[in-house]
This record gives structure tokens, sequence and C-alpha cells, in this order.
């Protein structure tokens, strides 16, 4: 047998044809010995072999053998038990992996256009500037409509909202063909709103910073904190001394369209430590801070002076600081 | 006797021992089919789902789709050739339609040829059983793979009919080049669709799947069309055609779609995008979300700069005495841009995007040259009041410099002119001139005019940055020169207007945001300078070339002739063009002289910016308020005095800057 094992069949060779022979010499040795159980003669053979037991046996193997090459029924039976047990299997492979990156990637697409879609109606259900602030966080975005920020803008108190933006140019920019939507985006300070063509071009741009939002807010009250806090105001601070020398050196004329609402001025409690001018003009008006200081408490009121007024004054200020 | 016994012992054994072996084994393929059945993977159900991935589209400004990703385009089978589902079916399963899931007598041959046959593998796989794996399962190969497959085989062929199958299979198949689906490989190759495939062009994409690779017909037409052959004598012997037939179409030689190679060139704008847009959303959302990308991409200037980029390199490669295809080739970028909004309506990254992927126009930082002056111009016209007419000294030039050794830098030509004015010294590019302007300014005024032009490469402050020592891109040089083009308003460069989802709900929008960053007048006083370098100096070949709108540009040559540049402009759109090698390497003439950007560089410009800008207006740059013309003499900066021979340039002047000897208006 040893013999026989190592004729592993690895080639049709003459080698292989010996073992062949060796292996029929060994089942001859075998089978020439009459077992006790077999039949002694050919008929009784025969009979055995075509017994009704075998000839079933034979069919029904057969026929078993026929019908599945005919029929293919162990594929279509294995093929229904697995498809039985679909549900419960687990969903891997390269398809499913796909289908979950499309879960994924919808799921981030979900949520980054329901945050919109939020801001949005938010955004639609605002009825001032302040509560379109607090709608639009951060990096979110949303577009306003025409009439839309007509409403808001008239919403606001009349001082304030010249502050904001000069009337006559709104109606300009509102009225004009050429402005298609608002976009507003939250921005750290506050608002960015852009005045958009139909190229998505900003043909204006207007920033709502958070002192403005409290000014619209509380109609005219003052600012909690230092002037140094108040985005465009970290350049141009001078004690309130040096401010009003420079200041009252004016001419009068010229100091009445400096402080236009000096009642607001008056109004505010506490001592006048600090005065600042802001860094952009706005519709020919610069922003003036002035810091007032009550108990540890300090608060600020911006008033808005003429641009040349202002240019005036700063050229007596930088006289004043030689 | 004996034998006869012998004979019916053996028959006995044979048929019981059969009947014992097929039984266990029946027995043990019940108990493996169970015990596998569990770690099987779920079929989606239907199967149809699988081609149910929203592709995500990213279209050209006009709406044209310009790429899909996630390549597949399902169709149904009613919309594809005939020729092409017999091909097919003849080639990978001619017995699909009869079995089921399996073919019996080709796995026993395959089984047996794999087992006693050494170093031989045949494969049986039906197209189910392809399905299956192409679906669920790893290339790799083992008998539990082999047979986790044939057991999904066996649901799909139980729970979906053979169409569907097929159908599923058709519509996934890879056939090379990116493309996934018949639908997407009958575009690729012949640009028609699946359904008017003729017989030779289905048996040749037939052919394809078996190794998408080898068969590339782009690369080996010949083997692949031996394939296509096979495919043919594979439909006769199995009857779907007669013998006359596959004769017939075995002497057609299909003519390929050649768009396909243009494609790869206008790639590296899409690799661009795609890079954006996976940094911005992720990769998922990209491959996966379905979304539609609009572009700021213009097919058609696209492919002008596609085509002005091969030109101008196959001229450069004719100048260089270059005509062997394998050798090291001089390589090209162009990126050209909108100047009113920033948009790069056109890019090329180099030669040929299937030869090299690296994109020049907006990784590769090359030293710009002499193309750096301008901003050098600009800071020194607004700090100094300074005008085209001021008048320099043109001279050798020694500048200390500390801790290291003193600046000596010469002119192109080595020569020196004496008096000049500004203007002149611009169009003619004299670098020492430039260098006393930085030596006036200070390196750092002029890196932050480039900043706030739009340079965002990172710039030395050494004087040595206002001859173009800091290496800058191409799109750089291009956003740059759009903010002189518009007097002096930046535009952020982009490449993308909007993104949706699937749904149309926009995801993201570029909002077009202009800031003044250069004051309007000065800025006006070096595009005016700018225009004089293309109508008389370095870049003068542009008029010779026959471009005759207002425009303005400078050209750039570094020091050993690596890198030739040349970026201009006109008021709609901001074109820079480099060459060059990606290797330290000079550009010379067969003859051995240097090769400037204005020889390389500005026609391939030119070729460009004549052809984007056909049927457009002519438009000048519009003149800030407070600008008024006067015509100065070259050499002494004075009002030019009539019948002078010296050279005159007509320079603009600010309310408050007059020339000498200039007669009051």
């Amino acid at each position: 047998m040893g013999d026989e094992k190592s004729c592993t069949v690895k080639s049709l060779s003459r080698k292989h044809l010996i073992c062949l022979a060796k292996f029929v010499e060994f089942l001859h040795n075998t089978s020439i010995m009459i077992q006790w159980y077999e039949p002694y003669n050919t008929k009784e053979w025969l009979k055995r072999i075509f017994s009704i037991q075998h000839l079933v046996i034979f069919l029904v193997a057969a026929s078993l053998v026929v019908a599945e090459l005919r029929f293919d029924w162990c594929e279509r039976l294995t093929g229904g038990y697995l498809a039985s047990g679909n549900g419960e299997r687990p969903e891997i492979g390269a398809v499913w992996r796909t289908g979950a990156r499309v879960t994924k990637a919808q799921d981030y697409l979900e949520n980054v256009i329901g945050k919109k879609q939020d801001a949005a109606r938010h955004a639609k259900d605002a009825i001032s500037f302040q509560q379109l602030a607090e709608t639009i966080a951060f990096g979110q975005w949303t577009t306003l409509d025409k009439d839309h920020f007509k409403k808001l803008y008239l919403a606001l108190p009349s001082p304030e909202a010249a502050r904001f933006i000069q009337p006559a140019e709104l109606v300009w920019l509102l009225g004009s063909t050429d402005i298609q939507r608002i976009f507003c985006e939250g921005t750290q300070d506050g608002l960015g709103l852009y005045f958009l063509d139909l190229n998505n071009r900003v043909m204006k741009k207007l920033s709502l910073n958070r002192g403005l939002l409290k000014l619209f807010e509380e109609k005219g009250a003052s600012f909690e904190g230092g002037l140094e806090e108040i985005p465009g105001f970290g350049e141009r601070l001078y004690p309130a001394a040096v401010f009003f020398k420079a200041l009252l050196d004016l001419p009068q004329e010229i100091v009445s369209d400096l402080i236009t609402d000096p009642e607001r001025l008056l109004r505010e409690e506490g001592d006048l430590v600090r005065a600042g001018i802001g860094s952009s003009s706005e519709s020919g008006h610069v922003e003036l801070g002035f810091e007032f200081e009550s108990s540890g408490r300090r608060s600020v009121v911006l008033v808005k002076g003429r641009e040349w007024a202002v240019w005036l004054l700063s050229v007596g200020l930088d006289k004043e600081a030689e | 006797m004996t034998i006869f016994i012998f004979c019916l012992r053996w028959v006995r054994f044979f048929f019981y021992t059969t009947l014992v072996i097929g039984a266990l084994a029946m027995f043990m393929l019940s108990i493996l089919v169970f015990t596998v059945a569990r770690d099987l993977p779920k079929l989606p159900q239907p199967l149809s789902r699988i081609m149910e991935t929203p592709r995500t589209e990213i279209i050209s400004t006009n709406g044209q789709r310009l790429m899909s990703l996630g390549n597949r385009e399902t169709v149904p089978l009613s919309r594809i050739s005939s020729h092409f589902i017999r091909a097919v079916v003849a080639t990978e399963d001619h017995r699909f339609w009869e079995h089921h899931g399996i073919n019996k007598l080709r796995t026993v041959k395959a089984l047996y040829i794999t087992l006693f046959k050494p170093g031989k593998i045949q494969g049986a796989s039906t197209i189910t059983q392809q399905l299956a794996k192409n679906l669920f399962f790893s290339f790799k190969q083992s008998y539990m793979r082999k047979f986790k497959e044939l057991l999904v085989a066996f649901q799909m062929e139980a729970t979906n009919s053979k169409e569907e199958i097929l159908h599923a299979y058709i519509n996934q198949i890879y056939f090379g080049a990116g493309a996934q689906g018949v639908e997407l490989a009958a575009r690729l190759f012949f640009d028609k669709p699946a359904a008017e495939l003729s017989l030779g062009e289905a048996a040749l994409l037939a052919g394809l799947p078996k190794s998408p690779t080898r068969y590339n017909p782009y690369k080996h037409y010949d083997r692949a069309l031996n394939r296509r052959n096979l495919v043919l004598k594979r439909m006769a012997a199995v009857g779907y055609i007669s013998m006359g037939e596959a004769g017939q179409a075995m002497k057609d030689r299909p003519v390929l779609n050649q768009d396909q190679g243009r494609a790869g060139v206008g790639s590296y704008f899409m690799d661009t995008i795609i890079n954006t847009l996976i940094r911005r959303y992720g990769e998922e959302v990209v491959y996966h979300g379905g979304i539609r990308v609009t572009t700021t991409m213009d097919p058609l200037l696209q492919a002008q700069a596609e085509a002005a980029v091969k030109n101008g390199l196959e001229r450069l490669d004719g100048l260089m005495g270059l005509d062997d295809p394998k050798s090291d080739l001089p390589q090209g970028a162009l990126v050209a841009v909108d100047t009113a909004s920033g948009a790069i309506k056109a890019m090329v990254g180099g030669r040929n995007y299937a030869a090299s992927q690296f994109n020049r126009a907006v990784l590769s930082r090359r030293q710009p040259g002499s193309g750096f002056k301008p901003f050098l111009y600009y800071t020194a016209i607004k700090d100094f009041s300074f005008s085209g007419a001021t008048v320099m000294t043109d001279r050798p030039v020694t500048i200390p410099v500390k801790g290291a050794m003193d600046w000596e830098p010469m002119n192109f030509n080595r020569q020196y002119l004496g008096d000049m004015i500004l203007k002149k010294a611009l169009t003619h590019s004299v670098n020492s001139i430039a260098a006393q302007l930085v030596e006036m300014t200070g390196p750092g005024l002029v890196v932050d005019t480039a900043n706030s032009c739009g340079i965002t490469s990172p710039l030395e402050p050494v004087y040595s940055v206002a001859l173009g020592t800091s290496g800058v891109t191409p799109l750089d040089m291009a956003s740059a020169f759009a903010t002189f083009a518009t007097g002096g308003i930046r535009h952020e460069p982009f490449m993308i207007w909007r993104v949706e989802d699937s749904m149309a709900r926009i995801i993201d929008e570029h909002i077009v945001r202009g800031k003044r960053v250069l004051h309007p007048k000065e800025a006006y006083q070096v595009v005016d300078m700018m225009g004089s370098v293309i109508d008389r100096g370095s870049a003068r070949r542009v008029r010779k070339l026959g471009f005759s709108r207002p425009a303005g540009g400078k050209t750039g040559t570094t020091d050993s002739y690596n890198d030739a540049w040349f970026t201009g402009f006109t008021p709609s759109i901001s074109t820079s063009v480099w060459t060059g090698f990606d290797k330290r390497r000079k550009l010379e003439t067969k003859e051995g002289f240097g090769i400037t950007g204005g020889l390389a560089a500005a026609p391939v410009w030119t070729r460009f910016m004549e052809a984007a800008l056909k049927g457009e207006p002519v438009r000048d740059f519009p003149v800030p308020a407070g600008i008024r013309f006067a015509r100065a003499d070259s050499v002494t900066g004075c009002a030019a005095v009539e019948g002078s021979t010296l050279e005159v340039f007509k320079v603009p002047l600010k309310e408050d800057q007059t020339l000498c000897l200039e007669t009051p208006e």
C-alpha cells in the first residue's frame, strides 16, 4: 500500500500504469475467496441483484441524479433555503459597504440641509434683525427676499435704522432690478448681509454687529462694556479730556455736525472717561463712541458724526498728540 | 464463472460505495451549507437596488455634464444592443439561460483540470457566480470563497429572473478606463449608446471584462481585436451568429472615440475640483452622495486652453530639437480667470494627464522671474508717488544685505542704458531699475502688495523677491494679475459655483465678493505700463501674432532659463502660462540660446486668448477719474517735443503729477 500511496496521480506516465496494475492485483487477491454470505451460483447472484430492494435503491438513486441533472433541484432547494433566511443575514460585502457609504453621505447631506432649512424657516419667521441674528449661527447662511428685508428694516426705530443704512440708499438698492436677493450669513460679530445680483455678485455689503443689534433691541440703550470691545473702535481711542479739547477747538457749526444727538450723551449716567472714532464710514457718517464709568461699570454710547467733521476732529486730535 | 462473479462483486461494491459516499457527501454539504449560510451576505431585494447608488455629477458653468463620479449608468436590457447581450453570454457563460447558478459539466471539468493538471487553473464561474463575486466578495482566491459565492449564486437564481440577473451583471461589469456598466463603456469607447453597438463593437466590448487593462483598445488595439475575434468565434460556435457574420465582423476595425483621450487633459481641472470637494465634504459625500456640482469651467475655453498648450509645447519641442517623444519633454501649465468674479474658466496642469497627473497649474511653485515686477512697480508708484514718466538710471547696482553677500542684480542682456522712465524700464524689464525700486520700498511692502493682490504662495521678504525669486503657481499669477485688470478689486479665485443635493437643494454656493486692495489710479498706471510690455516690450510677440485687443501683461524668465512665463490680461480674462521642465533643466534652443517667456509662453497665451475672446466685443481698461495722459520722452521724462527723435511713451498721470517742461493746458 505504501507504493500505492506514493502513486498519487501526478501524470499519466509509465509509473502511473504500474501503480494501477498493482492496485488491480490487490483487488483480485482479496476477491478470490467466496464469503459465507455470498450466493454460490450465478442464478442466485442474479436473483439477488435484481431483487426489489436493489431495484428500488437503484431507481431512487438514479432518479435523484437524473432529476438533479435535469431540474437542478439541489440548487433550487439550497437557493430557496438561503432565501428564507436572507433577512437575518449580515449586510457585508462590497455592495453593502457602498450602501453604507451612501447612507452615511445622505445622512450628512440631510443634516446639512436640515440645518439650512431650519435656519431658513426661522429667518422667514423673524420679525426683527435681533431675532434673525439669534437664528443664524456663525458659519450658517440663508437668503432673504427683498420684501422680507424691507419688513425687518421698517421694524427698526428710525435713528438706529439710519445708522444701519441710509433709507435713501436702501430705496435705491431694493428698487433696483439688479438686486435679486439678500444673502445673510452668521459672522463672529453678528450678521453679514450681502445684496446680490443675478450672478451672485455682491452689490452692497452691510454688517450688523452685536453692539448695533443691541441698540436696535433697546432703542438707543448704551453698550455694556468698554470701547475696545466694540468692533471698529480698537485703534483711535482718546482720553475724554483730549478728545473734547480738540472737539471744542472746532467751530461751533462743525461741533453740531459731530454730535448730532447730545441728549443721548447727557442722559447717560457716570463719568465720561474715554472717546473713540470708528474705523469705517457709512453713508457719509462715522461712528463716535463715548465711554462712561459708573461704580466700576462701563458703558458706551454711540453717536454718528458727519464724515468731514470727524476728519477735521481727527486732524485736531493728531495735533494734540504731537 | 469466476470472472463473472468477480465483476458482479465489483459492480455491487462500486454501487454501494458510490451510494454511501454520495450520501455522506450530501450530508456533509448540507452541514456545510447550514454552517456557512449564517455568514453569507444578505442579498439586496430587489437586486436592482445595487444600482441605486446616486451619482455625483460635475457640470460646467453652462450646464454641460463634465463628469459623473460613481461611473455607472444603468440601462434596461431593452436599451442594450442584442449583439452585446449575446456576445457576453456566449463568452462568459453560454449555458446561462439553462443552468441554475452553476454549470455542472464545466465545473467538473474545471475541477479536474485544477486538481489534476498542475499549474493550470480553469475558471467555470457562471454569470451569476461572477455577479455574486463582484457584489459581495473579495478577489482573494480560496475554496471557501468559491463555495460561498456558489451559495449566493443559488440564492440569486432562486429569487430573481434570468433577465434581472443579466441586467444587474451587464450594468455593473467593469470595462476599464473608469467605465463601469455597458452604457458608459459604449459611450466612452465608441461615443454612442449601448443600444447602437454594432456586432463588431459589441464583441470588442464583451471581450474587455476578462482583463480590462490587457485588452484596453486605446493602448493595445490589435490585442483587443484578437480578443474580439475570439468572442465572435465563440458566438458562432454557440449558434448566435453564422460563421459568415463572424467573418464579416472580424474584418471591421471599430473606430474608437478619440475625445476620450482629450478628456484626460481636462482631468486636471476635474482633479482639482474633486480634491476641493473631498476637503470640504469628505469622500463619502463626493463619491456616494449624489451631489450636483456646478463648476466655473467653460468647456469651450477649456478645449481652447488644451489646444493652445499642446500646440505651444509641440512648437517648443521643435525649437529645442526634441523629437523623441520618450525623452524628457518640457511641461506647460495654463490658468484662465474671469477678472470680474475670480471664476477659473480653464486650467491645464501639464502636457498629458495620462502620463503625469501632477497639476502644475496649482501645485507647482516656480520662480516667476520678472513676472513679479508689476507688484514692485505698484508699490513704488503708490508709496513714492511715482508715475510712468519718473526717471531712473539703468546702471550697475550693488545693494548691501545684512549678514549676507551684497546683492548685485544684473540686466538680462548685461547692458545698461542710463536714464530712462519707469514705463520704459518695465516695458523692457530692466532689472537694475527694479533693484533700485525695491531698495527704496523694501521687500516687505512688495510682498504685502503681492499678497493683497492674491499671491498665496509663501514669499520671502528679501530684495530679490522683486525679481521673482520666490516660487508661485500659475493660478497665483493669473489671479493676482486679475486684480490689476479690475483696477484693484480682488476676487478670490474659485472653481465651484454651487453644490446641490440630488433633490436640487442648495448645500453651498459661491458669493462673488470683491475687495478693493489697490488704489485705482496707481493700479491703472501699472496696467498702462503692462500694456506697453505687450505693445513694444518683452511680449511684443503677442502683437506680432495678431492679438490686437487692449491687454496688459508681463513676461518672466528665470536667470538659468529654467522657467519661462507669460501672464497677461484683458479687461475680462486674466491668463497665466508657464513652461519649463519638471526637473531643473534649462530651456534652450537646439542652437544653445536660452528660451524666454516671450518666446515660449507668450505664443501659448496669444493663441488661447485669441480663441477665448473670439466674438466678444473689444473693451478697453476703464480709465479712473482723475487720470490724464501725457506724452513723455523715454530718457528725460519731460513732455515730448514735436519732431524729437527720442522714443516717446504716452503715460497716465494723476492730478498732482506733471511732466517737466509740460505746458499747462
